[in-house]
């Protein structure tokens, strides 16, 4: 055995290789394959029928968003609409609304409501909560613990980073002996699923880096929009608390007014794509909130916010997205593998599989190496006894 | 190949796929193909590694 294999650093990043494997191998198998179902949570949500057919409408056919807003609270009188959004990839020809019980101000009761574009008619409805992969992404996302259950999405992360970066470690004396594509099929299962392992891990290393670090950051995600909404937009809030109020289910300034005004103060190449109405845990009692996104490359993925005063429909704040946000907003799509369609998804699912497979065979290893050792110990006791 | 020399190649492998994650996110449309094979370099240099080292054992 080399110095290097009997070294205190590999003995320390072995210890953390295999406890923050073991501690972290059923959720992160549990991980694995809710995540291998959310790559293609579309394609899901349409066979199953939870999305309205899709078709394509012009520009002059599209009706004000506020006729299919207006829609809403006449047949649903108990709900208030809480955000109207484009999807052009996703939804084509298609105004989403999120929708919740009248006294709420939050999203999580929400429900999602389509209406055509064309028409302002409302043409389906889905409660995210009650679908396969809405039950999964929050299972995935949130452990059914809401914001807690981020953070503890967050600590899995981190002890798959750990293990990624304490395994790399590990694998440098294991190279000196064993040529790289090498797999030992003749000497016993344990030299094979070794070898296995080994080879596998290095495959998928750049990948896993990529996804554990993004979902570190994702698990810090509600964290981060309440400090940004605390610290940077505490002072408009305070602003706001001596303005009056207005009706949130009928502003004074409709969505189409603030609508145009959001689109008229974004700078080229960049387009509204979701209206939060007033009153909600995103807007102010007294403004609307405008999400803009830009149209190509990073951009994107990347959003702006411009906030609209209710009352006189006019621009009031351009406010700055902090770094962590926009690190945060990248994250998702570098997470989730949904960015380059079909052969990004296969890529993403083959790695997760492979992923997955490194995880249980890795604790298939420590299960055989303690067995064996055991077994062992047993032998030795019998033999002096 | 073994040693130092599998280290840099797993490690540069590891780097250009991160690379080509990333790549796809932040280009244009154009490059998406580029960047994209560029992702999927280690599984694919990977699968090549064994099919050349098939039945040896070191």
């Amino acid at each position: 055995m080399s110095n290097y294999a009997t070294s205190r650093w590999f003995r320390v990043n072995l210890w953390l290789h295999r406890w923050s494997s073991l501690v972290a191998t059923i959720p992160f198998l549990i991980l694995c394959l809710t995540g291998t179902v959310l790559i293609f949570h579309e394609e899901i949500d349409h066979a199953l029928g939870h999305e309205p057919e899709l078709h394509e409408t012009l520009p002059e056919q599209q009706r004000p968003l506020a006729v299919a807003i207006d829609k809403v609270h006449a047949q649903f009188p108990g709900e208030r609409v809480l955000s109207t959004s484009f999807d052009p990839e996703g939804h084509p020809g298609m105004q989403l609304l999120v929708t919740a019980p009248r006294d709420n101000t939050g999203f999580d009761n929400a429900r999602l409501r389509f209406a055509d574009l064309a028409t302002g008619e409302l043409v389906a409805e889905s409660d995210p909560a009650r679908t396969l992969t809405g039950f999964l992404l929050e299972l995935h996302a949130q452990w059914f613990l809401g914001p807690v259950g981020e953070l503890i999405g967050a600590l899995i992360a981190l002890l798959v980073l750990i293990s990624l970066v304490s395994g790399m470690v590990v694998y440098a004396p294991y190279v000196k002996r064993v040529a790289f594509g090498v797999l030992r099929r003749s000497r016993g299962p344990r030299l094979l699923q070794l070898d296995l392992h080994n080879f596998i891990g290095a495959l998928v290393l750049g990948w896993a880096l990529v996804v554990t670090v993004t979902g570190l950051a994702l698990g810090f995600g509600t964290l981060a929009l309440g400090i940004w909404q605390m610290t940077e937009l505490g002072p408009m809030r305070e602003q706001v608390a001596a303005m009056q109020p207005v009706d949130s289910r009928s502003p004074p300034a409709d969505a189409d007014a603030a609508f145009a005004a959001a689109q008229a103060g974004a700078g080229e190449g960049w387009n509204v794509v979701t209206l939060i109405l007033p009153d909600t845990e995103f807007s102010t009692p007294r403004h609307y909130t405008a999400l803009l996104v830009g149209s190509e490359g990073v951009e994107e993925r990347l959003f702006r916010v411009v906030v609209i005063d209710a009352r006189t429909g006019e621009l009031t704040l351009v406010p700055q997205v902090p770094w962590y946000i926009m690190a945060i907003s990248l994250s998702e799509p570098l997470h989730f593998g949904d960015y380059g369609g079909l052969p990004l998804k296969l890529l993403w699912t083959a790695c997760t599989w492979l992923t997955l497979f490194i995880t249980a065979n890795g604790a298939w290893l420590w299960w055989d190496r303690r067995r064996r050792r055991t077994s062992k110990a047993v032998a030795a006791e019998g033999v002096s006894a | 190949m073994k040693g130092r020399r599998t280290m840099r190649l797993v490690l540069t492998l590891a780097l250009l796929s991160v690379g080509g994650l990333i790549g796809m996110l932040v280009a244009t449309n154009d490059w998406d193909l580029a960047y994209f094979l560029l992702s999927a370099l280690p599984i694919v240099v990977g699968g090549w590694c064994a099919w050349l080292m098939r039945g040896k054992t070191r």
